[in-house]
């Protein structure tokens, strides 16, 4: 673990290393946010994660490792030692995007509903269920309560019974209520998957109040193949059956399932419930809702400012905002010289252009694909649907008619097209020694 | 509110205005109050079967019989143990019935450790459950495929016939009857064990309730949910079950669009409206608007099937769409075909479920079905770029020449379908680092692609002929001859890039080895061994490989996971979860959790080594004035120093020489100078940290001892003789001399660190065969449990192989050897590796 001296240190060292937040570190190296998160607050981590972590911001592990010894061991061991549960954070700004905000608030309010809210990385997901919250908490006075499975450690998704305990124990620190874990956890007698929805049942739910549980980042249990099919299982087992309950407990409890699509997962289509409940996708922004974003950044841009940013990158939500963003934060430039070097590694869009491009490049199909697509001047259709699907999941495309993609903003086919034709370090494939 | 009247996705509510009653209703209703028989359930999904469920408790109730609902997915399939299974049944059914107070009397639930977890059940439903309840009692199973998944499947079948044999004991059991429902056929529910004598478990003493579509008289629910919809509902139902046939779901999907979408039907206008709407709302563009998914499940358990390879499935379906209906045999395929709910059988004969079906399931989603089966991804992506380049209004030309110039200025990165190879394509670059090969082995690996086994095993063996060295070719011809027949599948995981190459093609000589002298001496018990190649060793390809095997693969028993420590810990908790042993041979560093038992190594770790070079600067050089030569990210010196400080020994200085700054003469010179009596080099970590060290070992001048973990390979015995002499490194293992003369007897000098590779390659293997040859019907965690117990070993060509706990290897027996260099007359370099006595 870190020596506390040096927290500061290494706080400046991931913001010179281009990592605003910890998330997009955590997302960079491939790690759990809890692990990130428990580096830079200076808790034990391990030792392969700790060196992974100081060598990509350029720190020396030696010198900023508290215990050498310390660090060497897997971390964990306890099992009842309370989870992080991260409070949901306010969106600096939101704009709505009707109808989806009504649509959702309208099912949510109905016994036993389940919304799917799906989309690539940084589209407002996120802020999406801050908006419904507020709603429901605030005003129409609904238990909410705000999972994140990214903080979840990596030891809690290798075994069943630990996972499912840290998933009842997070739901209760959020409602501040008791762990009872080890009084009512039977291990012995009941299967973890019954433990759990017993726990809920008796702990969480009750007759005259309904609970709307949101579960963030829920591709972060994808790898663990056995731990993901019973808990997607549970979940669709909970939503199907909720109606067959006579008392109606079971159907007090409705689900917010967010989770990326970016990430390649086979999944067992039977028991996972991404194929039950009501899908929401975030669209696009409108050039109306641009504008409207706009004006909240307290930004002058006129009508052709905002269309100049749209030609370049559509209606991105990401890539809107980070423009604003930036604008707002430096004055002194003006929206054509920040889209000047958009296209290019150090621009505004360097950290977003390449984890795409990191994301591209671990499967090689996508290679050819991409060429077509930076080259076409219309839209194409590629013969895999498979592949089709992938790209649109990372949100790399368009549909335009039918099967027919087209790449997503100019953006993208600038950046590409020159990734394609000079080859980088990207490209190397660093393969480990025997 | 008003409650909305058609209902889609999960089960219908009981009060559900849409429900519609069939024949299986009343046929189930009356064979368990009448007759109290058990019954069966038995269909695809969504046909309906939740819902019946629910509607008969409801009517149960009503008439005062108990009832209780077990859902079989709510109880798990995973980490599930006969006591946590039948403790949850139990459990289920105390709180159902307010039994806590009896139940907590019964002693055995605390202290009676020597019933088993289903004779405790039968003791709770004998003493309790029927005891208690006077009434008589229902239970519903549902989901009753998860049992399949279990294990002790068949124990359980067992307690439950069991409870319809006790009545003619005990008449209290006449009043308990049980309901089975799931996707499953009544093969699998019949007894392995029995059925070979004859019998039929459970299935001959309960009654199958068949499950059809809707019929037309059955469905005025729905007709009354239309009545403000149309002038004439009774037409548009009638129009509705012409295109599904009464498919529960696609009829309550259509009843719920023209409800909800779609604007009043007027007389006369039916049959257009509906085929307009069937078109546009469900086949056009099927994928994006089956929502909830119902044609996409039905897909999927096609082509995602575990039980039966869906190209066998999409060949009979083929037959069935081209010639409206074929004889009805019951084979496994055809009963897989008629769970996916794809296909009914209708007076014994099979037939396409309904219209709908044959318009979304259609001959062009077969070809590109069939197309994606086997095919590389290039070969589908080529097609439409020659399409694309034929086209007169795009840039064919500029596009066609910017591909060919991109592939041939780097190496080509492969494109495979999904990374693992049993003979279908070429796994190991060439020299230029293409995954090429001459052409008798593109011809034969096409061959093998194709099916064609007799041909590919020409191909092969003419090109060893032209290279006998070529082991990817040696594994995909004994692989060729293997055929058809039963056989065990090991994966082996290399890396794909041309830095490693050499290092692969060792690894695979080993693994060759062993798999002729298996299959030529018969096999494992008789089964011959199959070896499939994979990426796994890249570290950017380790993940999706190891789904890939996990998920996709079920025939692959175990797998050899070479590589750095990158694609091991990216791999390593998939492969654990998927109850997949992975062993390491050759890689020292890597720590992962291993609380699975399912990562082994055969090579000592770092620790381990350092240790042995620690003790013998310490007890037999006894000196204790140390200069370390290290890259920063070397953890290993650091337990270095710790073991030699603790020992009394000083640091005299510390080089790091991955700076850009380090020189290696004056580096030496200084720690000289300063004092310094021997030398110590860390681990390397990367490949090119190898010269940089063979530098400094070389400026020392045989000066002092110099240590280093890592140097023990031919490299280190071309530098100038006063350089090497001195050095003291590590060698793995004690390898058996004769064994590695017969590998490699033309090239004694690479015999070190090469030899090194074959040899733990093959042990690896070993370990595999001596866990297969324990079982008659080995699986993947048969073969964990095998060799994760502490008791399991053999002796390899590396010596005694025995594994600890933490699953290291247990080098009690045969300890780590020190080697030094020293003149040698049989060494074509004239020097060699000795071991220290």
């Amino acid at each position: 673990m870190v020596r506390s001296e040096c927290l500061d240190q290494l706080r400046r060292a991931r913001l010179s290393a281009g990592y605003a937040r910890q998330i997009d570190l955590a997302e960079t190296l491939e790690m759990s946010m809890g692990t990130i998160n428990k580096f830079f607050t200076g808790n034990r981590i391990s030792i392969n994660n700790f060196q992974e972590i100081c060598f990509h911001l350029e720190l020396n592990w030696q010198e900023i490792c508290c215990d050498f010894s310390d660090g060497l061991d897997e971390p964990g061991g306890k099992k009842n030692v309370n989870p992080i549960t991260p409070e949901l954070a306010e969106p600096s700004i939101y704009v709505d995007r009707p109808p989806v905000e009504d649509n959702c608030l309208e099912a949510l309010r109905q016994p036993n509903a389940l919304l799917r809210i799906r989309g690539s990385r940084r589209t407002g997901k996120t802020a999406l269920v801050y908006k419904l919250f507020q709603q429901l908490n605030s005003i129409e006075g609904y238990r909410v309560v705000y999972l994140n499975f990214n903080y979840a450690e990596m030891t809690d998704f290798g075994d069943l019974n630990r996972f499912f305990r840290w998933f009842c124990a997070s739901i209760g620190q959020s409602l501040e209520l008791p762990n009872l874990l080890d009084s009512q956890w039977d291990e012995d007698y009941l299967t973890p998957k019954l433990n759990c929805r017993n726990y809920i049942k008796t702990n969480f739910l009750s007759k005259n109040e309904a609970l709307i549980l949101c579960l963030d980042e829920v591709e972060c249990i994808f790898p663990y193949p056995n731990v993901a099919s019973e808990f997607l299982g549970f979940l669709r087992a909970w939503h199907e059956h909720a109606n067959m309950d006579v008392d109606g407990i079971l159907g007090k409890l409705r689900l917010i399932i967010v989770h990326s699509t970016e990430s390649y997962v086979p999944l067992n289509v039977d028991e996972s419930p991404f194929n039950i409940g009501i899908p929401i996708y975030l669209t696009d922004f409108t050039l109306q809702q641009v504008q409207e974003l706009s004006k909240l950044y307290q930004l002058n841009l006129i009508e052709s400012d905002i269309e100049q940013l749209m030609e370049m990158v559509g209606g991105h939500p990401d890539l809107i905002s980070q423009a604003f963003v930036q604008l707002q934060r430096d004055r002194t430039k003006t929206l054509s010289e920040i889209l000047e070097t958009a296209t290019t590694r150090t621009g505004i869009y360097g950290s977003h252009l390449r984890h795409l491009w990191r994301m591209l490049n671990k499967y090689p199909e996508f290679d050819i694909a991409l060429r077509m697509l930076v080259d076409a001047e219309g839209s194409i259709r590629l013969n895999s649907e498979q592949l089709t699907d992938r790209l649109f999941n990372m949100g790399l495309i368009h549909f335009t008619q039918n099967d027919y993609i087209i790449l997503r903003c100019k953006l993208y086919q600038s950046y590409f097209r020159m990734q394609l034709v000079a080859p980088n370090e990207y490209r190397e494939v660093t393969g480990g020694g025997l | 509110m008003k409650q909305k009247p058609f209902h889609l996705g999960g089960c219908l509510p009981p009060n559900a205005l849409s429900y519609v009653t069939r024949t299986a209703d009343q046929e189930l209703y009356e064979l368990v109050v009448q007759f109290n028989e058990f019954c069966y359930v038995l269909n695809a999904r969504q046909m309906g079967k939740s819902s019946l469920q629910v509607q008969l408790m409801n009517r149960l109730q009503i008439e005062g019989i108990a009832c209780a609902y077990i859902d079989i997915m709510s109880i798990g399939t995973e980490q599930v143990s006969p006591q946590t299974w039948y403790g949850s049944i139990i459990s289920i059914l105390v709180n159902k019935f307010a039994l806590l107070q009896q139940y907590e009397q019964r002693t055995w639930r605390n202290n009676q450790q020597n019933l088993t977890p289903s004779q405790c059940f039968s003791d709770f439903v004998e003493n309790v459950l029927l005891v208690e309840i006077t009434q008589p009692v229902v239970i519903f199973f549902d989901e009753i495929d998860n049992i399949l998944q279990l294990d002790f499947k068949e124990d359980i079948f067992s307690s439950l016939r069991a409870c319809y044999e006790q009545r003619a004991r005990n008449t209290n059991y006449q009043r308990l009857t049980f309901v089975l429902v799931g996707v499953a056929t009544s093969a699998d529910l019949m007894n392995t064990q029995t059925k070979s004598a004859g019998t039929t478990i459970s299935y001959n003493i309960g009654r199958l309730i068949e499950l059809h579509g809707f019929k037309f008289d059955e469905v005025q629910p729905l007709i009354d949910g239309l009545k403000e919809k149309a002038d004439c509902p009774e037409v548009v139902l009638r129009k509705i079950l012409e295109w599904t046939c009464g498919q529960p779901f696609l009829t309550q999907k259509l009843c719920k669009l023209i409800y909800e979408v779609e604007p009043f039907i007027e007389q006369e206008t039916e049959a257009h409206r509906i085929e307009v709407l069937v078109k546009s709302c469900v086949i056009n563009q099927w994928k994006k608007q089956d929502d909830p998914e119902h044609l996409l499940t039905i897909r999927n358990r096609l082509m995602k099937n575990r039980k039966r390879p869906p190209k066998q499935l999409l060949k009979i379906y083929q037959k069935i769409l081209r010639h409206g209906t074929i004889a009805a045999d019951d084979s496994p395929e055809q009963m897989e075909l008629r769970l996916s709910g794809l296909i009914v059988k209708h007076e014994n004969r099979l037939e396409v479920c309904n219209n709908i079906y044959k318009l979304v399931f259609d001959q062009e989603w077969l070809n590109e079905e069939f197309s994606t089966l086997h095919v590389p991804l290039v070969n589908r992506l080529l097609k439409p770029l020659q399409q694309f380049i034929q086209a007169p209004l795009v840039k064919g030309l500029a596009v066609f020449s910017l591909l060919f110039v991109g592939a041939g200025a780097r190496p080509q990165l492969p494109i495979s379908s999904d990374g693992v190879s049993a003979g279908e394509e070429i796994m190991i670059p060439n020299s230029e680092g293409e995954l090429k090969g001459l052409p008798e082995k593109q011809k034969g690996v096409q061959a093998t692609a194709t099916g064609n086994l007799h041909q590919a095993i020409s191909h092969f063996e003419a090109l060893l002929k032209k290279d006998p060295t070529d082991s990817e070719t040696r594994i995909y011809l004994n692989n060729a001859r293997i055929g058809e027949a039963r056989n065990y599948t090991i994966a082996l995981s290399v890396s794909s890039n041309r830095r490693f190459r050499w290092d692969a093609l060792r690894v695979l000589q080993g693994a060759a080895e062993a798999q002729d002298a298996i299959n030529s001496s018969g096999g494992i018990n008789g089964i011959p061994l199959k070896l499939a190649i994979t990426h796994g060793g890249n570290h950017n390809k380790a993940e999706r490989v190891a789904f890939s095997l996990a998920r996709s693969h079920p025939e692959v028993l175990g797998v050899v996971l070479t590589g750095g420590d990158k694609p091991i810990l990216q791999s390593a908790a998939i492969y654990a979860s998927s109850q997949l042993v992975t062993i390491s041979p050759t890689n020292s560093s890597v720590r992962i959790p291993n609380s699975k038992r399912s990562f082994f190594r055969l090579v000592p770790t770092d620790t381990e080594m350092i240790k042995a070079l620690a003790d013998y600067m310490l007890k037999s050089l006894r000196r204790k004035k140390v200069a370390i030569f290290s890259e920063s990210q070397a953890y290993d010196k650091l337990e270095f120093e710790k073991i030699i400080s603790s020992a009394g020994a000083t640091i005299i200085r510390q080089f790091n020489f991955s700076s850009g700054h380090f020189n290696p003469r004056e580096s030496v010179k200084q720690a000289r100078q300063d004092g310094a009596d021997i030398f110590f080099l860390s681990r390397l970590p990367k490949k090119e940290s190898l010269e940089k060290a063979l530098q400094i070992v070389e400026a020392n001048q045989n000066q002092v001892p110099f240590l280093a973990t890592d140097l023990y390979t031919s490299e280190a015995l071309k530098i100038n003789p006063s350089g090497k002499l001195g050095l003291i490194t590590v060698s793995r293992c004690s390898l058996d001399q004769s064994f590695i003369t017969k590998l490699l007897p033309s090239s004694q000098s690479q015999k070190a660190k090469d030899a090194e590779k074959i040899v733990f390659a093959y042990d690896a293997l070993q370990v595999f065969i001596a866990a297969l040859k324990q079982h008659q019907n080995p699986t993947r965690s048969k073969v964990r449990d095998t060799i994760s117990n502490t008791s399991f070993n053999i002796i390899g060509v590396t010596g005694a192989i025995k594994f600890l706990r933490s699953g290291d290897r247990n080098f009690n027996t045969s300890p780590i050897r020190l080697m030094q260099v020293q003149t040698s007359k049989s060494s074509p370099t004239g020097y060699d590796f000795v071991p220290i006595q």
